[in-house]
């Protein structure tokens, strides 16, 4: 079976405990506006350019087929690029390459098990993306494989999917982590793209069926740091003992870069990262929940 | 660190260092009168008894651990026995930017007067140029190897315990009881054994004169001392250097002043490479500590004090002066002694203790250039000791560096150690394995791998010196496949290695012959026991090396032939040879796709990784095993110093992208900036080669600070090590420091004087590096962990 990813994070530190490899699906539900894997969205290919590695040698513009150049660097929405590859093929600096590669499930556990000296005995593997979720097929038949080769596995989701997706994925992963950005399904639906209510819905489904979740909320400063959007949070959470940490994730400017290379410009503006200060309150607040809160993956 | 240690370690720091030519001068004078009177080793020991009689000795104000090897700190003699300096070495030393060493008048006037025309012609290294054939020189001017005893006597051992409960005095009934045994009318060997020992008994003479000469001079400055204090100390000196070396030592105090004798005495008998070293100090003190803990004689403060004055000893040592090629691949002021931490005791079982951390502390505080000092990391070894050593390695300077204590022993066994030695071993200098006490473990040049390729492309011929100095294996067009073209370069290796080989048995045949070192042979097992000297082959164990240099640069380089010209036939070998003369000019596009599209080395790549343990496995078949003139084999060691630079200033361009003159890369790390696939990936190539079958191999690691703010970012790095070392890694380092702070401090030096980095296999001052060594530093993948 063949999935679509778009990296292979080796000695990954904030996705869960220990050593880890993280691997990036291709494709996701929602659409945040400060996401930070902007070219994890669609579930596509696409063509990224790094233009500071451009040396405008021109061998893009010789050798693309549908003779879309005109300029020593071009870039697909400028034309109509059908993503053949090409111009990465013969671009010698690497300024040009496609964001997604298919993969046989075989072939990624290879790679995977390739640092299973360095997992130890708390790390692992964790699926992320994207929406890990959304490639189930593909994301269960690795569980599997992983499972029978005692590599500890974690799901970063958004917590969109069917349930009985979640239930089966539940069955062959070690650790939830699942990323909660507010309670108000208003507010989410504004910056997501999508309302929460499946969502809060999956998050307790999990919490009856699955031992270990980590739950990652992005602090975003203005947008979901006041005050009773956090204590709903801590309030929501509160009676889900299945919930072993929570984890703040500040936000970080890293998805503007990636959003620039690939022409995305509803996410090339500019969030605020919280401060310390806003952090801490945050954290104080959800500490009410009786849960260990971390700064931090 | 007391007021006393803060002290002394700042005046050991800001001195500048200086030549003195008294050594020179008491070696020319004793020569000129003695000469053609003894035997060789006889010779040397009785020039050794000379020096101890006459030389200046010093003892500093609120010094406890006392002698200097010059006639003060930072004072450095010369060897002119060995090498000869002329008056332009001496103003070069003085004059030139990095690592310079004061010289004054007087000192060039001696030299002009007394010392050159003495030794001229006399000297080692210059019977070595006459001796060595015109083949030999024409490889060394081109840059295939270096000669590690041009200018410096073969050393490269450590000390076990056996001074701990030994004195001179019973050494010299050893030598007596060896010498009772000689059967004088069967043994061809009969007066050779006899000088040898003799000598070996006179160099012990030496060393408690030497030392006696210090307790009468304590003893003095005692009677004319007004502070009471300070006069009681004085005391205890002199009452430390009546007893020892003479008789073993009964405290903490008396063992470290012991070995510092031992130090200094083998430093100035010869100049021997990579200084003399305690080796390991935790294991070697920790009876004395405890027996004086209990009794109340010694305090943990006052032991810790002792021993800060200890390491400020190496401190106030630099290395001897070096010029030419020996600067170029060793261009530092550090002398290598390398504190062995943690490992295990002869019966297997855990050798880390409280003094473990207790040295770590202090290398902490004092963050001194010397001693460098290591970790012994064993399976068994307590993640307490590692996550300490990293506490201490986050502050950037490079220390301590850790080995793989298991591999360290494996290493040895498979080169024929017993286990007990094997485990009492470790490592010394940069990354050397040896048995402790028991071993001659020379290193004898680095040798340029991807020079060699450079030849082979051009068949034998060498570009830069114009001659043809290696074998016609065939113009570039001549070779149809990948294989033609590897087979080719094995050979020129084989040819290279040769020469190489062949110089050395000359050389330490030279020195076996002219310049025994008596002393050090007491020290060594089983010199007594043999009757032969150190540099005769009488340790247990001789074990010659040769480091190879470029790993990293020569896989990548072979990669990108076999992938561009071979399989991808994007352009033939003699179109690419034609680019590579011309260092790339006008093919910068296909630089760039060399440089970014081809399978480089430190990716957990197998195209790559196959083709570095290609190299390797070639390397270890043409040199391990063969013989030296020792009684021993050559091995394989994969470690750099600053080679790397000086190699690749005499290297054109190469296939992997690099342009002419620019570094190699060092150790085995990958090519500067050629691993993408952060650190696990660089650990699982390094671990590719076999590290069991060398006898050290040298990895760089850079990381952020950002890296290591939580406890979180130690467990990782612990876990990451450990993780290299279940998978045989022989040893790594690391530099946490941003690019950022390196950029400043090249701007601002003055700033950042005490920056310290590490290098290859010992620290050093940033600023004190030449400008290639600093951007090679600089161009080092920084990995954050994401």
């Amino acid at each position: 079976m063949r999935g679509l990813i778009f990296n292979i994070q080796k000695f990954s530190i904030n996705d869960g405990p220990g050593i880890r490899t993280t691997v990036f699906l291709k494709g996701c539900p929602l659409s945040c506006l400060w996401c930070h894997n902007p070219e994890g969205i669609s579930s596509e290919k696409q063509l990224i350019v790094i233009k500071n590695r451009c040396i405008s040698c021109g061998k893009c513009i010789e050798v693309c087929p549908d003779n879309l150049g005109n300029s020593s660097i071009f870039h697909q929405s400028h034309n109509k690029c059908k993503v053949c590859g090409e111009c990465v093929k013969f671009c010698p600096t690497e300024a040009r390459q496609i964001v997604g590669t298919k993969i046989e499930d075989e072939q990624l556990t290879r790679e995977i098990l390739k640092d299973r000296i360095f997992f130890d005995d708390d790390g692992g593997v964790t699926f992320s993306g994207g929406e890990p979720l959304k490639q189930f097929d593909f994301l269960i038949s690795v569980l599997e494989i992983l499972q029978r080769n005692c590599i500890h596995t974690a799901i970063d989701t958004c917590g969109y999917a069917h349930p009985d997706i979640v239930r089966s994925v539940a069955k062959v992963a070690n650790l939830f982590l699942f990323d909660l950005k507010f309670i108000s399904s208003q507010k989410h639906k504004l910056y997501t793209g999508i309302p929460n209510d499946i969502i809060l819905e999956n998050l307790l489904l999990l919490n009856a069926i699955h031992k270990n979740i980590w739950l990652r909320i992005p602090v975003i400063e203005g947008i979901n740091t006041d005050e009773s959007e956090i204590e709903k949070i801590a309030r929501f959470i509160a009676p889900l003992n299945s919930i072993k940490q929570i984890n703040l994730l500040p936000y970080h400017e890293i998805g503007i870069s990636k959003a620039i290379r690939i022409e995305d410009d509803k996410r090339v503006n500019k969030y605020v990262s919280p401060s310390y200060e806003t952090l801490d309150r945050i954290k104080e607040i959800l500490k009410t929940s009786g849960k260990v809160v971390n700064i931090g993956g | 660190m007391t007021s006393r240690t803060e002290l002394l370690r700042r005046q050991s720091i800001d001195t500048h260092p200086r030549i003195t030519c008294e050594r020179a001068l008491l070696m020319t004078e004793f020569y000129q009168k003695y000469s053609g009177l003894y035997s060789p080793p006889v010779m040397r020991a009785m020039a050794f008894l000379h020096l101890c009689k006459n030389k200046t000795i010093y003892i500093g104000d609120g010094e406890l651990i006392v002698g200097e090897r010059g006639p003060a700190p930072k004072v450095v003699p010369t060897y002119p026995e060995l090498t000869c300096h002329s008056i332009e070495d001496l103003k070069i030393l003085n004059s030139r930017q990095k690592t310079s060493y004061s010289v004054d008048d007087e000192c060039i006037r001696v030299y002009a007067e007394k010392i050159i025309p003495y030794w001229r012609g006399r000297s080692i290294r210059d019977k070595m140029f006459s001796i060595l054939l015109q083949e030999w020189k024409d490889c060394y001017e081109a840059g295939i190897y270096t000669e590690f005893m041009e200018q410096r006597a073969p050393g490269h051992t450590v000390l076990d315990d056996k001074i701990y409960n030994k004195g001179m005095l019973d050494f010299k009934k050893e030598i007596a009881e060896s010498i009772a045994k000689i059967d004088i009318q069967n043994d061809p060997r009969a007066y050779a054994k006899i000088e040898q020992l003799k000598a070996m008994d006179i160099a012990c003479d030496a060393v408690i004169i030497f030392a006696k000469r210090h307790s009468e001079l304590a003893s003095e400055l005692a009677k004319n001392c007004n502070n009471p204090q300070r006069k009681a100390e004085l005391e205890r000196i002199a009452e430390v250097c009546s007893h020892v070396p003479a008789y073993a030592p009964r405290n903490f105090y008396e063992a470290l002043q012991y070995y510092w004798f031992c130090h200094l005495a083998v430093i100035t008998e010869l100049n021997g490479w990579d200084s003399f070293n305690p080796g390991h100090l935790d294991q070697h003190l920790l009876s004395f500590y405890k027996r004086e803990l209990d009794s109340g004689s010694l305090t943990p403060e006052f032991a810790k004090e002792l021993l800060e004055c200890f390491f400020i000893k190496f401190n106030n040592h630099p290395a001897p002066p070096k010029v030419g090629v020996t600067a170029e691949e060793s261009g530092t002021y550090t002398d290598f002694a390398n504190i062995n931490i943690g490992g295990l005791l002869r019966d297997g079982s855990d050798g880390s203790n409280e003094i473990s951390h207790l040295l770590l502390d202090i290398i902490d505080e004092m963050h001194l250039l010397q001693p460098s000092s290591n970790i012994q990391l064993s399976k068994k070894t307590p993640d307490a000791l590692l996550k300490h050593a990293l506490h201490v390695i986050s502050k950037g300077y490079g220390f301590p560096s850790l080995f793989n204590a298991d591999a360290v022993i494996q290493e040895q066994l498979r080169q024929g150690k017993t286990v007990e030695d094997a485990r009492a071993g470790g490592c010394s200098g940069c990354v050397e394995t040896g048995a402790f006490g028991k071993e001659a473990f020379i290193l004898t040049g680095y040798f340029n791998l991807p020079k060699i390729l450079e030849i082979t492309l051009h068949n034998g011929y060498d570009p830069r010196t114009k001659k043809q100095i290696g074998l016609k294996t065939g113009e570039p067009s001549e070779f149809k496949t990948f294989d033609d073209l590897f087979s080719a370069y094995r050979k020129q290796l084989n040819h290279f290695l040769t020469i190489k080989l062949k110089g050395n048995q000359i050389i330490e045949q030279l020195y076996a012959r002219e310049m025994p070192a008596p002393f050090l042979s007491v020290l060594i097992d089983d010199c007594i026991k043999k009757g032969m000297d150190y540099n005769e082959g009488g340790a247990r164990y001789n074990n010659s090396y040769i480091q190879m240099v470029g790993i990293g640069s020569i896989t990548d380089s072979f990669s990108a032939v076999k992938d561009v010209v071979f399989e991808k036939q994007k352009l033939s070998l003699e179109e690419l040879v034609h680019i590579l003369d011309s260092d790339f000019a006008n093919a910068e596009q296909i630089r760039q796709w060399l440089l970014n599209k081809t399978h480089k080395y430190g990716n957990d790549d197998d195209y790559a990784d196959s083709i570095m343990r290609k190299i390797f496995d070639v390397l270890f078949e043409e040199l391990d095993g063969k013989p030296n003139s020792k009684g021993g084999c050559y091995r394989v060691e994969m470690l750099p110093t600053t080679c790397h630079i000086y190699f690749g200033q005499v290297t054109g361009a190469l296939p992997d992208g690099r342009k002419a003159t620019k570094p190699l890369s060092e150790g085995i790390s990958p090519v500067q900036g050629a691993d993408r696939n952060g650190p696990t990936a660089v650990f699982k190539s390094a671990a590719k080669l076999d590290h069991i079958k060398t006898g050290g191999a040298l990895l760089n690691m850079k990381f952020s600070p950002s890296f290591l703010q939580t406890e979180e970012g130690f467990d990782k790095l612990a876990k990451l090590i450990r993780a290299y070392f279940k998978m045989d890694g022989h040893h790594v380092q690391f530099n946490i420091v941003t690019t950022d702070t390196l950029r400043k401090a090249q701007k601002n030096p003055q700033e950042y004087r005490d920056l310290i980095v590490r290098v290859a296999g010992y620290s050093d001052y940033f600023c004190d590096l030449s400008a290639s060594l600093q951007e090679e530093i600089i161009s080092r993948t920084e990995h954050i962990g994401c």
